[in-house]
């Protein structure tokens, strides 16, 4: 197979460029493969995604139309001269391919309603779409047997965030969740990613939150998959895949209508079985904790 | 009970997969709880807390794939753990996968990377933006959307040729793509027969009836109605009859549409003198003269436009070039009395002669009641004026508010009942479209209509004729729904084209 890589996103544009300078050549392991994407490793923990859908392209990710199916497992690939090579299975270029803009930061004034915009979002996706058993579960459904568990992690972790708690206390519950459930990326990650990607847009975020997001950055790697940590750090780190960021963008736009944030929402409800849905169930307890948080500052103060 | 873990290293899999995996092995024969999970800590942790025995090989990480199940026996268990690459490998379709609806053209894409055709059929005010999306992703489109404004399709044609994608429609109502039925469509054999055509019955009548003539339909493009009108210019005829021309499979094109703009008509000219195939053209009310300068074959009839193209195929595949093949066919005078379908016609035709007979002399006129916009086309092109009336049921006056009379048959039954009241009306005619999309039983639909009509003509006869178009592989085979109708004395014709000649020839006499 040959390919021309059509897009590159940020981070992955920068891997690529500094193979092609100071280190011409990279190479490592074909990590995993989907219907329409695949993880590559490059051995020392920086990963590339290549996919098919533009609407996706995470930070670290490369847009090409291959055959995903028909890479071989563990295939061994290298990168040089802007030429990926899979095994003998794909050849894929990128000199022609275009750098992604950087998402437009979250700026200026949120719109104040957005926590409920959540809710009657969700109440709307849950009447059209099939809710997976751990995201249900995430979603105040109850919990599959094997993650009851969790629960009063959740519930201890939304309860810390709300009473500002120490960041000792929310981290430890934070952690907690890293790796706890199903997939690639396990239903804890993609809750934490919700969670706190989101409270760290929404303005006046709880004191403890830049402490929290340097825990789970440093435990991820430990205690979740490579994949996952990969991107969950990506994300706290502000490098936000597109649907995400498209996301966020529509839920705190203060002209955003409901049909704009459903249609953002749906398109991530598409990836995963279930990493969609968890998320949302991060963004949900987003929006009640900073509900919950913002009547109370305003009761103190009046 | 025996529990059981498996680990297995650097197996990543989503976790759709991973809890279908779960719920199959939980379905195994003795198994009372089955898990497949990465394995995390904090999943370990989780199956130590469900009584599994956690006790990993030295090295197994995050990114492991870990498998618990619990059995009634040791047997059981290890023969449930033995079937998980099955498992692993089962992919159900996308609907049964736990998969969403989509809701937007970038969801459904994501549901099925692979998919390189958009079937689009919103309201026409909605469709150009979904087609251009879809144009950018690199999707072929079937518009189904009709009252798209024409310079929305000039645009978007001009995209889809740019991009080397077909811009089927607006308004498209049939396709036929490797095999498969977009909109309405009848099942019809594979074959070297490439099929372009402004209108969906057209395609319909014409591939059912090479079906029938014993060869097979490559692809079937449809461009929407207004594709060979100036305006639009042909863009997608033209770019359709290269593309079809381009497959080594193809060896000869049929062109249905009404006449072409004069622009159009130079464009297509161009693009026919380019390509390998012979094209046979169907563009009744354009003189045959015209279309042959324009490097075409014409036919006079849509059975005529299906016989020409298998015969065109048949001396293609002797090695005859387009020109020779044109030249051959334009010199050999088409013939109704000969081919497969002649006896048949021949004897139906000897029959509703005799029918006419019976007729009082106040019933003179001829009443057609189609589903088929270009099958009543065909119809009044010989059957116009004298008091004839050939309504095309599938125009949009009469399915306002109500599905296509190939679905819904409540219009065209209360205009045929109506019918027989009419003391002017001698002879009813209608086609019987069937396929993908269409009624499923649309003979048996029609027929109380058609008793009702004979019960409000009282003591006159009437003389009912029609086409049956498909084959014996459409969800409602051909055979079964003419021995319906000739059960209730309809003379079924073994082609529309000859149904509306045989009745012409009488009803103008």
């Amino acid at each position: 197979m040959h390919a021309e890589a059509t897009e590159l996103g940020g981070l992955a544009a920068a891997m690529l460029h500094s193979w092609s300078g100071a280190r011409p050549r990279a190479g490592g392991l074909l990590l995993a493969t989907f219907r329409s994407s695949a993880y590559l490793s490059d051995g020392a923990g920086r990963l590339l995604w290549l996919g098919r859908d533009p609407s996706v392209l995470p930070a670290r990710g490369v847009i090409v139309e291959l055959d995903f199916a028909r890479l071989p497992h563990a295939a061994r690939w290298e990168f040089s001269d802007g030429t990926l090579r899979i095994g003998t299975a794909a050849v894929v270029t990128t000199h022609t391919a275009r750098h992604a803009r950087p998402a437009a930061a979250i700026g200026g004034e949120t719109c104040p309603a957005w926590p409920e915009r959540v809710r009657d979002l969700i109440a709307a996706l849950r009447a059209s779409h099939e809710l997976t058993s751990a995201a249900a579960g995430l979603l105040g459904e109850p919990l599959a047997p094997l993650l009851a568990p969790l629960k009063p992690i959740l519930s201890e972790l939304e309860g810390a965030l709300v009473r500002d708690a120490a960041a000792r206390e929310v981290s430890a519950a934070a952690v907690s969740l890293l790796g706890a459930g199903f997939g690639l990326t396990p239903s804890g990650d993609d809750f934490l990613g919700g969670l706190i990607g989101t409270l760290s847009r929404a303005g006046r975020p709880p004191p403890a939150l830049d402490e929290v997001t340097a825990a789970i950055a440093s435990a991820a790697p430990a205690r979740t998959t490579a994949i996952s940590a990969t991107l969950l750090r990506d994300l706290l780190a502000g490098a936000a895949s597109r649907h995400l960021a498209r996301f966020w963008a529509q839920l705190f736009s203060p002209s955003a209508d409901p049909q704009s944030l459903h249609a953002a929402a749906a398109g991530l409800l598409g990836h995963g079985a279930t990493s969609g849905w968890d998320f949302l169930a991060g963004v949900a307890a987003a929006g009640r904790i900073f509900t919950t948080r913002t009547s109370s500052t305003s009761a103190a103060s009046g | 009970m025996p529990t059981f873990i498996e680990c297995r290293s650097g197996s990543y899999h989503d976790s759709g997969v991973l809890m279908r995996l779960a719920e199959r092995l939980q379905s195994e024969p003795g198994v009372t709880r089955a898990a497949a999970l990465m394995g995390t800590p904090a999943n370990l942790a989780l199956l130590a807390r469900q009584g599994f025995a956690v006790n990993l090989p030295a090295g197994t990480g995050a990114s492991d794939l870990v498998i618990a199940l619990e059995a009634a026996s040791q047997a059981e268990g290890e023969s449930a753990l033995k079937r998980v690459d099955t498992h692993l490998q089962h992919r159900p379709p996308a609907a049964a996968a736990g998969k969403s609806t989509p809701h937007t053209l970038s969801e459904a894409h994501a549901q099925l990377p692979g998919a390189n055709l958009l079937v689009l059929s919103t309201p026409g005010a909605y469709a150009a933006r979904e087609a251009r999306e879809a144009l950018g992703r690199g999707l072929h489109v079937f518009m189904f959307s009709d009252n798209v404004p024409v310079e929305d399709e000039v645009a978007l044609k001009k995209l889809a040729a740019e991009r080397g994608l077909l811009l089927m429609g607006p308004d498209c109502g049939t396709a036929l793509i490797g095999g498969h039925v977009l909109g309405f469509g009848n099942r019809v054999r594979r074959g070297d027969i490439g099929i372009v055509g402004a209108s969906g019955t057209g395609i319909q009548e014409v591939s059912s009836l090479i079906d029938r003539f014993g060869a097979g339909v490559l692809h079937a493009i449809g461009t929407g109605g207004r594709d060979l009108k100036d305006e639009v210019g042909g863009a997608m005829t033209c770019f359709a009859l290269e593309r079809l021309a381009a497959d080594a499979n193809a060896r000869a094109l049929v062109l249905i549409s009404k006449p072409p703009g004069k622009r159009a008509l130079t464009r297509l000219s161009e693009v026919a003198g380019r390509l390998r195939q012979p094209v046979v053209a169907y563009l009744p009310g354009l003189d045959d003269q015209a279309i042959f300068d324009a490097g075409l074959l014409p036919a006079g009839s849509l059975e005529e436009a299906a016989a020409r193209a298998v015969q065109a195929a048949e001396l293609a595949r002797t090695g005859l070039d387009r020109r020779d093949i044109l030249a051959k066919l334009r010199a050999t005078a088409w013939s109704w009395s000969a081919g497969p379908l002649a006896a048949e016609d021949a004897r139906l035709t000897a029959e509703l002669s005799q029918a006419v007979g019976r007729l009082e002399p106040s019933q003179r006129h001829v009443r057609g009641l189609y589903a088929g916009g270009t099958l009543s086309q065909e119809a009044a092109r010989q059957l116009g004026g004298s008091g004839h009336q050939i309504i095309d049921l599938g125009d949009d006056e009469f399915t306002q508010g109500r599905a296509h009379p190939m679905i819904d048959p409540r219009t065209r039954n209360e205009y045929l009942a109506a019918a027989g009241g009419d003391p002017a009306v001698g002879i009813l005619l209608f086609d019987v479209v069937l396929g993908v999309g269409s009624h499923a039983d649309p003979a048996g639909a029609l027929l109380p209509a058609l008793a009702a009509a004979r019960q409000a003509a009282g003591s006159r006869q009437l003389v009912a004729c029609a086409a049956v178009v498909g084959t014996d592989a459409d969800p409602q085979p051909r055979a079964a729904q003419v021995a319906a109708l000739q059960a209730a004395g309809v003379l079924v014709f073994p082609s529309h084209s000859r149904a509306v000649r045989a009745v012409a020839a009488l009803a103008t006499s």
